[in-house]
């Protein structure tokens, strides 16, 4: 038994020697060919997850013979044309730069169903849709009075009248409509009969009539913003130039001048951001804490234009973002001004830090991602990277699924990309809306809603279907838990 | 060599040396266990890299395994129809083995004895009679009742071998429960007729330089056996003495197994004698995770006898009485006397002492709560023990420091397999967890982009793999070696019994790993350990 002890020992331990630096030459992407130029190269790989699973996947137009999802190793340097197709869904194609030891994910890639069964939910038409972002609501409108305005919910697919019978201001005339993303309160602002009226309602709450709030607005025809936190609704912000009104709505009181002498104004989680000439002040929304202020760089200072005012945004702990009422984008992080032009929107994603923002003609996005390589000496910025540059007038823009999509409309007609497209990849066309209205993308449904082009009826269009969502919702939860862990 | 083998009343110097060795292994386990989380933060190239490393070394560790366990099994199964009665009366008439067996392992087992009787002849080891041989079993008793003591005398009484040349000797603490203590004397007086004598010895309490520990009750008992031995003229060298948990039930074969092996060693009293412990005395009684946990503890001790050259004692095992005296006993300062008593015999014989495993099976209680939380404590607590053992490495270490007469290569081997040992069995379960989670860890991380974290994520799946069928070999032995189940043997139950194993992972986590490092932490920061009984089955 001992020499046998001992031979297998040496054995094993021979073993362990000779597979260990084996294996991990191997898993570094390491590949040997005794004749060749290079003997031993490294390679680089390509990760497919597609939605749904289970598509055929060809390189460089031979069959693989994988389905999605499937990892496919030992590519040597080079671009490789990957095609992905499935019945019933349309082709995916793009040409793949493989690059030594880098892993190019295609994860996720949602396929395009051939067949789009449209689904008519109103029998009437709409002028326009607004979207309460990330809840379950549409307001749908016809003309801008209260009375013609309706609210369809998503998970119980009922269109019903905004106000309830009889409202007070059924006759008033929509001037504006503040909200926030995954809040269902909104607070309207109407003009009736002549003068200037603030309601608040919470769409959740049927039958339940608007709420007047005028009393508590020290300035209501100077109201230019609303801001609150879904969190912390019981406190508004009001913005009139360049003061800050504080609302309790409990306490039916208000703080006039809560701040002054701001240049922009913004909130996260139970904490306000205000802009000043030369600080930036973020402050407790209750108050109790003492405010922090920092100095604003010169050079950043020099990047404001003092006849606009800048929403603020703050993306991560360190990087705020200002988005002035006139089209400017700075950033907290030098160059701080990012780009020339005017932008007419933007969208932020927090998980990998990174904005999506459009101009006219140009759809991009901001990257805020560490550089891997922190051999260099050189700080990494922000960087931009322009997904279209050639559009008609770029309406409305979204991140979709984590910002692994974008979705887009140009003029009247609505694409689907993935947010890093590589040569000879496509955006997809899906359809064409009621001219001058926009469209929404409910993420947890994996539905489009819109107004028809030829008659302006609600319509929706199933892009992921159920079970494929499921399994979406789940890898991502994974994802988020890995992320928490 | 003459070495106090304890960390008590020593001098100023071996007190730091001792201090320093003892933080040496908790040190060791925190830094791996730290060091691979924070490592795979701040570079996930080099933790997948070790990871990789690390999962091969499991995986052919898990097949080299399976590869003793399958040899020991095997060996075990040989041994079961051995007639050990049979090769003692040849030892001692000086004959030859029977003729040829028809099985195969009846033929493995004939030719191993007389590969062994061969050497024994060869050797210039005086022969002995087995009618000379005389066994002391020491069976300690603190509080445990009666009737586990008296299963234990039991499995005595139906020893094979002749009860006649067997004294038990049972070490009863003075503070157990006068009840315990009458019906230990009246156990006495019952039984002495089936043995050679029937010793029973009350442990004082308080004697200076003791702890409260089961190493100084046997010490004690066997400082008064050997009085008795004096006084009736036996020598020293014909008599074994086992030192028994009170819950161990021997095998029949094992005396008769035992004599054998004593007889026909050349230096028998250079050597100790280790069974193989198992935990089946209750093994159907106790909750799903307990069996799973205490067969994994059996088939670890199966493994450690396929390596005599490293092998150590543990729990209950035998030994030479004459050597015993020369190493003055077990410790009774220290809890682990089991392995303690074996680096003794190494140190004082300067590296000349061995473990020679015999394949007999001496079953033991599992730890049994009145309830299942209290099992479960129970269990942790006993596990918690059993790697205080830890506590030897700061001493053995000092010992081989000390003793310039013992070959380097034994200290080396030892040493290391002990420290070795201690790192695995409180890190291994903590590591394959956290292998399993490190993907999720990086999926959001720029490493996520690069080949080596699909490679590496591959590799270690395919191992993972592969260790699977090295631990189904293991699972599949422990299962074979099971006591038959009485009741309850439906299949439904099958179904349930096969399902247990799927706690494996949360088993080894919890009742091997944590405990280990418990053990390990405390000694690190100078936290020691007290002695305490298990709860042997519920009537205890």
């Amino acid at each position: 038994m001992q020499l046998l002890r001992k031979i297998l020992f040496a054995l094993f331990f021979s073993l362990y020697v000779v597979l260990c630096p084996l294996l991990i030459l191997y898993a570094l992407g390491y590949i040997f060919t005794p004749h060749g130029k290079e003997s031993l190269t490294r390679t680089g790989l390509i990760r497919l997850v597609s939605y749904p699973s289970k598509a055929k996947i060809f390189i460089n137009g031979k069959n693989t013979g994988e389905i999605t999802p499937a990892t496919f190793s030992s590519l040597r340097q080079g671009s490789y044309r990957v095609r992905v197709e499935k019945q019933d869904y349309l082709t995916w194609q793009a040409d793949v730069q493989i690059n030594p030891s880098h892993a190019e994910v295609i994860d996720p890639l949602i396929l395009v169903p051939k067949e789009k069964q449209f689904k008519k939910i109103s029998d009437a038409s709409f002028d326009s849709i607004i979207p309460i972002l990330k809840t379950d609501y549409l307001l749908l409108f016809r003309g801008n009075k209260i009375k013609d305005t309706a609210v369809y919910s998503l998970s119980k697919e009922t269109i019903k009248p905004l106000a309830v019978k009889d409202f007070t201001y059924d006759g008033a005339e929509i001037m504006h409509i503040f909200n926030q993303q995954k809040d269902t309160q909104v607070v309207f602002k109407l003009k009736h009969k002549g003068k200037n009226r603030f309601v608040i309602l919470d769409l959740t709450k049927e039958g339940t009539a608007f709420k007047d709030i005028t009393s508590l607005f020290i300035d209501p025809d100077k109201t230019e913003n609303v801001f609150w936190q879904p969190e912390n609704r019981r406190h508004l912000f009001v913005r009139r130039g360049d003061i800050i009104d504080k609302i309790d709505l409990d306490a039916e009181a208000v703080t006039p001048e809560w701040v002054d002498g701001i240049l922009g104004f913004g909130m996260g989680e139970n904490e306000v951001f205000v802009l000043k000439k030369n600080l930036l002040i973020t402050k407790k929304v209750s108050d109790e804490e003492k405010p922090e202020a920092y100095p604003v760089p010169l050079q950043f200072q020099a990047a404001f234009d003092a006849r606009q005012h800048y929403k603020i945004e703050k993306l991560e702990k360190d990087i705020f973002l200002f988005i002035g009422d006139q089209g400017d984008f700075i950033v907290s992080r030098p160059p701080y001004q990012m780009i020339d032009e005017d932008i007419h929107g933007f969208e932020i994603e927090k998980k990998h830090k990174q904005v999506l923002l459009w101009t006219k003609h140009q759809i991009g996005i901001m990257q805020f991602e560490e550089d891997s390589s922190k051999d260099s000496p050189f700080e990494p910025g922000p960087a931009i990277h322009w997904l279209f540059t050639k559009a008609s007038r770029i309406e409305k823009a979204f991140f979709a699924h984590d910002g692994s999509h974008v979705l887009f409309q140009d003029k009247d007609r609505v694409y689907l990309a993935r947010s890093e497209l590589y040569a000879g990849e496509k955006a997809n066309e899906f359809f064409r809306v009621w001219e001058g209205t926009h469209f929404y993308y409910a993420e947890q449904k994996g539905s489009f809603y819109f107004l028809d082009r030829r008659n302006s009826y609600l319509i929706s269009w199933k892009l992921i279907p159920d079970e494929v969502l499921l399994q979406f919702m789940r890898t991502s939860e994974q994802e988020k838990e890995g992320k928490t862990a | 060599m003459k070495f106090k083998f304890s960390r008590q009343n020593l001098s100023p110097k071996e007190q730091s040396q001792e201090r320093i060795l003892e933080i040496i292994p908790g040190l060791l386990s925190w830094s791996v266990l730290l060091g691979i989380p924070a490592l795979s933060a701040f570079s996930p190239h080099i933790a997948s890299g070790i990871i990789i490393a690390f999962m091969l070394y499991w995986l052919l560790r898990m097949f080299y395994i399976a590869i003793f366990l399958v040899l020991s099994y095997f060996r075990l199964a040989c041994e079961k129809q051995t007639d050990w009665q049979a090769r003692i009366a040849i030892l001692d008439q000086g004959g030859n083995p029977q003729g040829p067996h028809r099985e195969i392992k009846g033929q493995i087992s004939d030719w191993l004895f007389s590969r062994d009787l061969k050497r024994y002849r060869k050797s210039k080891a005086a022969r002995m009679a087995s009618a000379d041989v005389c066994h002391l079993v020491i069976l300690t008793v603190s509080n445990e009742s009666s009737e586990i003591v008296a299963a234990s005398v039991q499995g005595l009484v139906q020893s094979r071998f002749a009860a006649q040349q067997i004294i038990p000797c049972i070490a009863l603490e003075a503070s157990a429960p006068e009840t315990i203590r009458q019906d230990i004397f009246d156990m006495q007086r019952n039984q002495k007729n089936h043995f050679k004598d029937f010793l029973v010895f009350i442990h004082p309490e308080g004697i200076a330089g003791e702890a409260k520990v089961k190493g100084a009750n046997a010490t004690y008992a066997a400082r008064q056996a050997e009085i008795y031995f004096q006084e009736h003229k036996i020598p020293f060298e014909n008599i074994i003495v086992s030192c028994f948990d009170v819950d161990t039930i021997a095998d029949p074969n094992y005396f008769g197994c035992l004599t054998y092996s004593f007889m026909i060693c050349p230096e028998r009293d250079r050597a100790s004698f280790q069974p193989i412990p198992v935990y089946y005395n209750n093994i159907w009684e106790v909750p799903g995770f307990a069996r799973v946990l205490e067969m994994g503890a059996s088939f670890f001790q199966m493994i450690e006898v396929t390596n005599p050259e490293k092998l150590v004692t543990f729990s209950s095992h035998s030994m030479s009485f004459k050597a015993l005296t020369e190493i003055d006993y077990w410790p009774v300062d220290m809890i682990s006397d089991d392995s303690a008593i074996f680096w003794k015999a190494l140190l004082h014989y300067d590296g000349h002492y061995r473990v020679i495993p015999i394949h007999v099976t001496v079953s033991m209680d599992i730890a049994v709560g009145k309830n299942t939380w209290k099992t479960i404590t129970g269990i942790y607590k006993q596990k918690r023990r059993w790697a205080w053992g830890v506590e030897n490495f700061p001493i053995l270490m000092r010992g081989f420091m000390h003793n310039q007469k013992m070959p380097l290569l034994i200290k080396l081997r030892h040493g290391i397999k002990m420290l070795e040992g201690n790192l695995s069995w409180a890190t291994i379960p903590f590591l394959l967890t956290l292998v399993g989670w490190l993907p999720l860890l990086w999926s959001n991380n720029a490493f996520a982009n690069t080949t080596f974290y699909y490679g590496s994520n591959r590799v270690v799946s395919v191992i993972f793999g592969l260790s699977t069928i090295a631990l189904l070999t293991t699972i599949l032995i422990s299962v074979a070696l099971l006591p038959k189940k009485v009741s309850r043997y439906s299949l439904f139950w099958v179904v349930i019994h096969a399902l247990e194993w799927c706690l494996l992972p949360f088993v080894f986590i919890i009742f091997s790993a944590a405990p280990a490092l418990e053990a390990q932490t405390r000694l690190m920061l100078g936290k020691y350990m007290d002695f305490a009984v298990s709860k042997k089955r519920a009537s205890a």
